[in-house]
């Protein structure tokens, strides 16, 4: 089981995790935003800079659909790593989108979305101010 | 869909697994830190960036690139620091 927080005051939902970008050595811990609107995991640029991420690396591309409109951004083989209450690491493997950098997005934090969701079971029960997620699969166990 | 990685090259890149659960379980405790006292410390610092490790505020700055180059400075590991804006302006979040 995986254990997230609710924030104080806004009640936004956060769950941590550990993101690797082989390619480009980057490792980095995060506190996601639980988003279940959101089809694809998504690094936003306050993380990405956070993480000493080289933007000029970046190559693949892709076109999503957000508030803002149609935008693009770069596509990175990543690795995704959720550490259980038992101990237990839940890896998975993916491929994620990063937001380019832009002022007027820095403060926006990164997002799970379904692609990471829909592997679980969440319980989502802000009075009862529980957020869990049981894992049904993983593409490693460690 | 996405070749998976070879269960050898995971093991490389996680490294030390019980390294790893002691950051990620320090990450948490900043982690639960910034969301059970978020009402305190936007109070504290009110748009700020902030930087949490284990479990406390270790640096703020006005800026982003101001808050990274004094992370660098204090020695905080990089990786394992939870980076915030305190956004005091109350604005909703809609993603």
């Amino acid at each position: 089981m995986l254990q997230g927080w609710y924030e104080e005051v806004t009640g936004r939902p956060y769950l941590k995790g550990r993101l690797f970008l082989p390619r480009l050595q980057v490792r980095q811990d995060l506190d996601f935003i639980v988003d279940t609107g959101a089809d694809s995991t998504v690094l936003m640029p306050g993380d990405g800079l956070s993480a000493g991420l080289d933007y000029s690396m970046l190559r693949g591309t892709t076109t999503s659909l957000g508030l803002g409109g149609a935008s693009e951004s770069f596509v990175e083989p990543a690795l995704l790593a959720f550490l259980e209450v038992e101990r237990s690491l839940c890896v998975y493997s993916m491929q994620l989108e990063i937001c380019r950098p832009s002022s007027e997005i820095m403060h926006v934090p990164s997002l799970l979305g379904r692609d990471i969701l829909g592997r679980w079971l969440m319980v989502f029960d802000p009075s009862n101010r529980e957020l869990t997620f049981t894992v049904h699969s993983a593409d490693y166990t460690l | 869909m996405q070749k998976p990685f070879a269960k050898e090259f995971i093991h490389e890149q996680v490294g030390d697994l019980t390294e790893l659960v002691r950051e990620m379980k320090d990450f948490d405790m900043s982690l639960e830190t910034l969301c059970s006292n978020y009402g305190q410390i936007l109070k504290e610092y009110p748009n700020q960036w902030v930087a949490i490790h284990q479990g406390e505020v270790k640096a703020s700055a006005e800026t982003h690139e101001l808050l990274m180059a004094e992370v660098e400075q204090k020695g905080l590991p990089r990786h394992n620091v939870l980076i915030r804006f305190l956004d005091k302006t109350g604005r909703k979040l809609i993603v």
